[in-house]
């Protein structure tokens, strides 16, 4: 049964639609985390600032780890419902191309992330008065690509570890590892255009890195999607 | 030892009499490298240990993308055992690095590409073990994913961390070999490399008993 | 699977090219700052006697080496134990523990 691109993504959207829905009603997982991503934001700025002024550079780190625990938070928590009547189940069960609910259950994810990263960029810019939209595109670019590089590889594990044991605390531990060069990336390339004298080039380095991470590891999770999720 | 067929046993003699007589010849007959002197030595077997680290994380790697995708059990077995061996071979590295940097450097963790790049792995590579352990049953496909995942990031974290160390003090110089210390080393590679596939084999060895053991018991089960 | 093998293909292109990106990198790199003197040139005073260091690298790698041997062959017995009372209790003779290859 040869499945046509159109198909791919109205599964994509009709599963991602689903998610926003059942949100849409609680949005028990949206405040809960955007509070929970306040609250690092807030810790960390106990940790990093000296008598007043952040420690050099410090704005940028806090936001991508404020983002990552945030993220993995939002990850577990959004596929905790999944277990609910055995819902996973069913959805696999469904006569459609399996990488597509996926890319429905990512779209689901990142739609999340960028809600929880600009609660994140306002706190920081609040706190230490970070010009972070000085070279928007760039910025943009590179925030919605360490988005798409966290959200692919932790939708990924969560999705695996759904009926899993242990799923809470080996979701962090197996994403983590993983996911450094984003954060690396994120941070650095945050840091390239804030800090006093900008590197523009570096930026884009940078950029450059997270976007070909992003296309590496989104065609590595559609062509795995499939055999990790069948039982 | 017990347990271990006749041919494991002779080639575990065979690298434990090469490293045993390596080590002394090491350390009396290569010459002190010039900008760091005797503690270059561990370096003889700190970098074979790193090159036997890596080699086990993309058989674990490749394995773990057979298993995933052929469902062959002998390669999920594979795949076990290297990621075992890449956290022992790993640890003996992270263990050893911080002694060499501590002595030529002044600092226990030089924060360089490779010490970065090896720690990283390391705990992807504990996390596939953890995950196996503690995932409960069909942990072993998820864990597949995670080997082939983690072998898959290792150039994207090595320019990532390289890239990001430039932009600080370069804290490690590394010498190029002169060749009268070639020689030692490279039979140092040959040895370690030996001392992993003996573990490699023997560790095999065990995974396929075990579950020779495990079907045993299952097909008595049933009687 | 269907397009698996296009998928692959895609897969191992991507990571050559991958591998290739790092050599572009080297191009762009800002020059490295030296800041640590290598130990030739610092004084006498200031280095670390390297020895204790250099043998507790030694041990340490031969301790974790040989303890995993002992480990390994410790299960190894245990497991080739039991399959061979398993085996002996229900008499069978096709199964048992063999020796051959591994």
């Amino acid at each position: 049964m040869a499945v046509s691109l159109v198909d791919f993504f109205r599964v994509a959207w009709l599963v991602m639609r689903k998610d926003v829905r059942i949100e849409s009603r609680s949005r028990e997982v949206l405040y809960t985390t955007s509070f929970f991503a306040a609250s690092c934001v807030l810790v960390f700025s106990f940790a990093f600032v000296r008598a007043g002024r952040p420690v050099d550079g410090a704005e940028a780190g806090i936001v991508w780890v404020a983002l990552a625990y945030a993220g993995q938070l939002a990850l577990g928590r959004a596929f905790e419902r999944e277990l609910h009547q055995d819902a996973l189940r069913g959805l696999l069960l469904a006569p459609v191309e399996r990488a597509a609910i996926f890319v429905g259950k990512l779209l689901g994810i990142m739609l999340l992330m960028v809600l929880v990263e600009a609660v994140v960029i306002f706190f920081v810019s609040l706190f230490f008065s970070t010009a972070f939209f000085e070279y928007p595109v760039l910025f943009v670019g590179l925030l919605a690509s360490g988005t798409i590089g966290f959200a692919v590889v932790g939708t990924l594990f969560a999705a695996m570890l759904t009926r899993a044991k242990s799923r809470a605390v080996l979701l962090p531990v197996l994403l983590y590892p993983v996911t450094v060069p984003v954060l690396i990336a994120g941070v650095n390339g945050t840091l390239s255009l804030i800090q006093a004298d900008p590197n523009l080039d570096l930026a884009r380095f940078w950029l450059a890195l997270v976007t070909f991470f992003d296309v590496v590891f989104l065609t590595l999770a559609l062509w795995t999607f499939e055999p990790l999720m069948t039982e | 030892m017990t347990g271990m067929s006749r041919r494991t046993q002779t080639l575990l003699i065979i690298v434990g009499a090469v490293m045993f007589a390596v080590a002394p010849l090491l350390i009396a007959l290569a010459p002190n490298e010039a900008t760091m002197g005797l503690v270059a030595k561990i370096v003889y077997f700190h970098v074979p240990v790193w090159f036997m680290m890596f080699l086990a994380v993309f058989i674990c790697g490749i394995a773990s993308g057979v298993y995933l995708f052929k469902g062959l059990p002998e390669a999920d077995r594979l795949a076990v055992s290297a990621a075992e061996l890449a956290v022992l071979f790993g640890f003996m590295g992270l263990t050893t690095g911080p002694l060499w940097a501590r002595v030529s450097w002044g600092v226990w963790w030089p924060w360089d590409v490779r010490t970065t790049l090896a720690l990283i792995l390391e705990m992807n590579f504990v996390a596939y073990l953890l995950l196996r352990k503690y995932g409960g049953p069909g942990a072993e496909k998820l864990a597949a994913g995670v080997a082939l995942f983690g072998m898959f990031n290792v150039p994207f974290v090595y320019v990532s961390v390289n890239v990001w160390r430039t932009l600080h003090p370069e804290t490690t110089v590394v010498p190029t070999l002169p060749a009268a210390m070639a020689g030692p080393f490279w039979w140092c590679v040959v040895a370690y490399l030996t001392l992993f596939l003996v573990m490699l084999g023997g560790r095999r060895r065990l995974e396929d008993q075990r579950a020779k053991l495990d079907e045993l018991r299952f097909a008595y089960e049933e009687e | 699977m269907r397009y698996s093998w296009g998928r692959s293909v895609l897969v191992v292109v991507l990571l050559i090219i991958g591998s290739q990106f790092t050599v572009f990198v080297e191009a762009i790199q800002p020059a490295p700052v030296e800041e640590f003197v290598p130990i030739g040139e610092l004084p006498e005073e200031d280095r670390l006697p390297a020895a204790p260091f250099l043998i507790a690298a030694y041990s340490i790698v031969w301790i974790l080496a040989f303890g995993y041997f002992w480990m390994l062959s410790r299960r190894l017995s245990a497991v080739e134990r039991e399959l061979v009372t398993l085996t002996k209790r229900h008499g069978d003779a096709t199964g048992g523990a063999s020796e051959s290859s591994f």
